[in-house]
């Protein structure tokens, strides 16, 4: 790129630059002290070495006061750290049988070149910027090896202990537990404040620097270090599977600003903190002493309010506490990183239950949880549906439904949440350490009993049986799965989904429009430039001129919609979904089908009814649902959410809305698919990218602003709106219905099929959730007003 | 002494690193266009689309100067110089077994696409998308075109994010996003919308 002709001499000059200046240390925080502490200079370390903080500076120090202005050096231990044998600081990623050159790679920032060592000599003082290289890049290969190497074991075992692993055989051979595209690329000063991230598209770690103590740099904390580390790994493992077949690895660990899948990713994030230096406090230094934002995991940190201990009727249990900051825990928080907390105290408890009953060491019982969570995640992020080797050969697609479908399935249809984390991981816990014939556990199986009362006193144990043979339609119903003890079950809380709805009280609004012409460009704004959202019809102008702030819904109009959605329970729900995107409600005439326990719309009010359908129910029968979301059969016809009334008949009947397009002449030009499009979505439409709404939790007899504002208006995340576009073309008065199917992972009737023939509490079907029954229909009507 | 002479030296070779950079050469300026890479920029509200220089993607965090040592890539399925993907897409790489496609590669599908991400963008914002692999998604027999990208924005305010998305080859219409950033945010955390009926 640089070089043509001149290419040589211009090479020439660069490195001489490069030697010139690879010895000089740069000052990175220059306000601190400069005298004390270790003389951390390359003289003091040999070939390969440098010297890294042990851990963060605040229990370096054993001061929580500790100042901003902290000279690091005092905390240098005289010890060397290896750090890489390279001349750059790069290295490759060991595993015993295979490694990845060039894994991980740590820079200043992007317009950086790589640290030089010609000597490979790697200390610097604490107050540079290359020191700050070497911190990063020591942390982060520690923690990559244990990453490999636990997984290395973990895929070594499974074939010993002979259960069904998610974890490809050619795991190793193929060099798909890693993204081996690029290297890992961390910016140790990556010059953006009061942030530290993972981006997966760029596979690139930043970690910037504190607003208001410019000097106190994000990677001087090496807990944010594994916190990012394990995103990583998350990431990574979720498409190990995906990788392996040569598919897209698109799968994510949470897809919204707030969902549960997003929590587990951030707790277990956390928990690679405590993977790496057996303390139960994510980072003292960089978000606790500065903004109070550091997290425990476990629940005899002092940090915790008043109430919760290590005891299992005192821990930090779900729902109780899933909006509980233990720096602030008068306020309710809707936050990922704080409902992740559920998580990570789990798993510690686990890790420590493991060790007391089996006798292990504390790191013993740590390589157990990495271990179980690699099986865990390689099977739920499969986007070839198998999730396991064993159900592959067979050709069984135990989770996400089916290839075709797998990703709708695990973002919208049945994406992860705490129950199914739960589910899956105790799976793992059963199969490798629990059932009879294990001899791990002080030479005999771990006691899953105590495990199940462990979870339960989490309220976690959100399930009736282990579900070992999945949700396939042809192996999903085998009655086969052990079942948990229903007497462990004594804290943990299920709530029927009826008690579900919309608020009731007197002059509720049923939903809250938002359509304030400003407040949506921002959202547009936002959620485009993360991905959260899809192109809008060409019908919507850029300015939204339409968008008139009435709080009502408007031909033209970009809205959100959030409904007001009200617990009539005396117990917490939690982990609401709202979902807006196509399912199987009509029949193969196009007409909406009244079949499911709402029983709208009535025969007379357009729907078809149980009575218009008689024998066994076939592909295109309302009473059929689809088996592989619409592709199984051409009869079989995914429909929009939202529904229109027309005039038939002189009467007003319910349909698609290809009818009233029909029965208008609107052209397809002006419909918001435009021309070829889906006539159904015509005139309404949910955007999409935002065809679901969450929310955290619902308090007992409590609508979600009294859950989380109980003292005044809450703010609205935009994972708490479904969006929605309205076509210019809709005529003013026009009545529609959108049947948004709602549910909540402590569910009763939710997940586990009441069916009579479902004797040990089996789970729905994958396939099923393309219908109604696992869900609460809420109907959502509006007149569309000028 | 030492360090001043460095620094000296340092400035020298980089003013001459820049003059020689700088100077025109037709054929170096052609090699400076980044592959697959296209601009779109929100000015005077208009979408303005221009080819992508190197340097910027490496300023930019896009690509990394030094390329990786790679592990020998898999061999993915291809048909017709496209990547295959979807259930039993392998057996379609045998260009004997026929395959019907349901929509067509549009010339103008990355244009189309970098025009709506940069609608109702402020002016001034920069969206970088990057072709990475074209794909023919399998799905019943019958073949999608598609093509995977990363897009990447740039805010006026300095904001940056990135995302991968997958798009529809015949209209540049995404059918799905991912890989989306992780933030661990320290203060300030986004705001969303305050409540319809709180004023």
């Amino acid at each position: 790129m640089l070089f043509s002709s001149n290419g040589g001499m211009l090479i020439l000059l660069v490195l001489c630059h490069f030697f010139l200046t690879s010895c000089l240390s740069s000052p990175s925080n220059g306000n601190r002290k400069k005298s004390g502490g270790v003389s951390n200079s390359p003289s003091s370390v040999a070939a390969g070495y440098g010297r890294i903080l042990a851990d963060n500076p605040i229990i370096l120090s054993g001061n929580y006061n500790l100042s901003a202005d902290t000279n690091l050096n005092t905390l240098l231990s005289s010890s060397q750290d290896f750090i890489t044998n390279n001349q750059f600081l790069a290295d490759e990623c060991d595993g015993s049988t295979t490694s990845i050159p060039n894994c991980i790679d740590v820079r200043t920032n992007s317009t950086s070149l790589p640290l030089q060592a010609a000597d490979k000599k790697w200390a610097f003082q604490t107050d540079t910027d290359e020191w700050l290289q070497v911190q990063t890049f020591g942390h982060m290969m520690k923690a990559s090896d244990s990453f490999h190497s636990t997984l290395q074991n973990a895929h070594s075992s499974a074939p010993i202990l002979g259960y069904e692993t998610s974890l490809p055989t050619s795991l190793f051979t193929n060099s798909t537990h890693w993204n081996t595209a690029a290297p890992l690329v961390a910016f140790a000063n990556c010059g953006i404040v009061d942030q530290a991230f993972y981006s997966p598209s760029k596979f690139q770690l930043c970690f910037g620097n504190d607003s208001v103590f410019p000097q106190v740099m994000i990677a001087e904390d090496n807990t944010v270090i594994y916190h990012e580390m394990g995103h990583a790994f998350n990431h990574i493992l979720m498409n190990v599977r995906n990788r392996d077949a040569g598919i897209t690895p698109a799968a994510d660990l949470g897809q919204l600003f707030y969902d549960e899948a997003g929590s587990i990713n951030e707790g277990i994030a956390d928990l690679w903190s405590y993977f790496m230096n057996q303390r139960a406090h994510f980072a003292e230094w960089a978000l606790g002493r500065f903004a109070n934002l550091s997290r425990p995991m476990s629940e005899d940190d002092p940090l915790h309010a008043p109430g919760i201990a290590a005891d299992n009727n005192s821990r930090l249990s779900y729902p109780a506490y899933l909006l509980y900051d233990p720096n602030f825990p008068d306020e309710p928080i809707e936050d990922v990183h704080i409902a992740g907390q559920i998580i990570s105290h789990f798993l510690v408890a686990l890790g420590k239950d493991m060790s007391t009953q089996c006798g292990w060491s504390t790191s013993t019982s740590i390589s157990t949880l990495q271990y179980l969570l690699y099986e865990t995640f390689v099977e739920l992020g499969d986007l070839e549906a198998y999730g396991s080797n064993a159900d592959k050969l067979g050709g069984i697609n135990s989770v996400n439904l089916s290839q075709s479908h797998a990703l709708t399935w695990s973002r919208v249809a049945n994406p992860i949440n705490f129950r199914r984390f739960a589910q899956v991981l105790s799976k793992y816990v059963l199969l490798i350490y629990g059932q009879p014939g294990r001899t791990s556990c002080n030479s005999t199986n771990y006691d899953m009993d105590s495990y199940e009362q462990l979870l339960d006193a989490y309220g976690l144990l959100l399930f009736k049986n282990y579900n070992e043979d999945g949700g396939s339609v042809a192996a999903g119903r085998s009655l086969s799965n052990t079942e948990i003890t229903p007497a462990n079950k004594v804290k943990t809380v299920t709530v029927s989904k009826d008690l579900l709805k919309l608020d009731p009280t007197q002059n509720a609004s049923q939903a809250f429009i938002f359509d304030n012409r400003e407040a949506l460009v921002q959202a547009y704004k936002s959620l485009s430039i993360n991905g959260g959202i899809g192109q809008l019809s060409d019908l919507i102008d850029d300015s939204l001129p339409y968008n008139n702030g009435n709080i009502s819904i408007s031909p033209g109009e970009f809205v959100g919609v959030a409904l007001n959605l009200y617990n009539d329970s005396n117990s917490p729900m939690a982990g609401i979904q709202v979902l807006g995107n196509d399912w199987d409600h009509g029949n193969s005439e196009g007409k909406p089908c009244g079949t499911f326990e709402d029983q709208f719309p009535s025969s007379s009010e357009g729907g078809v009814v149980a009575s218009d359908e008689v024998g066994v129910p076939t592909p295109g029968q309302c009473q059929y649902i689809t088996r592989d979301n619409g592709d199984d059969s051409p009869l079989e016809i995914m429909q929009p959410v939202c529904m229109v009334q027309v005039a038939e008949d002189n009467a007003t009947k319910w349909a698609f809305q290809g009818a009233l397009q029909e029965q208008r002449r609107i052209e397809d030009r002006n419909c918001l698919d435009g021309v070829g499009g889906n006539a159904n979505e015509c005139f309404v439409r949910v955007v999409q990218g935002t065809d679901q709404a969450t929310y955290s939790k619902l308090d007992p007899k409590s609508n979600w602003s009294d859950t989380v504002a109980p003292n005044g208006s809450p703010t609205f995340n935009y994972s708490n709106l479904i969006f929605m576009e309205v076509s210019p073309s809709t005529p003013p008065g026009t009545t529609f219905n959108c049947r948004f199917r709602v549910r909540f992972t402590n569910c009763e009737d939710c997940w586990v099929d009441p069916a009579a023939s479902n004797t040990k509490g089996d789970d729905y079907q994958d396939y099923q959730y393309s219908g109604g029954d696992p869900f609460k229909i809420i109907n959502f009507e509006f007149i569309v007003i000028d | 002494m030492l360090k001043k002479t460095a620094l000296l030296f340092s400035f020298f070779a980089l003013a001459m690193a820049y003059y020689y950079s700088s100077s025109p050469n037709k054929q170096s300026e052609s090699k400076k266009v980044a592959k697959g890479w296209k601009k779109y920029q929100k000015l005077k509200n208009k979408t303005v689309a221009s080819p992508i220089k190197k340097e910027e993607l490496v300023k930019e965090k896009l690509v990394q100067k030094r390329a990786p040592a790679s592990v020998k890539p898999r061999l993915l399925p291809t048909r017709n110089g496209r990547f295959l993907d979807g259930k039993n897409a392998r057996d379609y790489s045998n260009m004997a077994v026929p395959l019907k496609y349901k929509n067509k590669v549009s010339p103008d599908w990355q244009e189309r696409l970098g025009h709506s991400l940069t609608r109702f963008h402020d002016e001034g914002t920069e969206v970088l998308i990057q072709k990475e692999r074209p794909i023919i998604y399998i799905n019943q027999g019958i073949g999608q075109f598609r093509e995977q990208v990363s897009i990447n924005f740039k805010l006026p305010d300095g904001t940056k994010s990135s995302y991968r998305a997958m798009v529809d080859s015949s209209n540049g219409k995404i059918l799905y996003t991912y890989d989306r950033t992780k933030i661990e945010y320290f203060r300030n955390k986004p705001t969303g919308l305050t409540h319809p009926l709180a004023n």
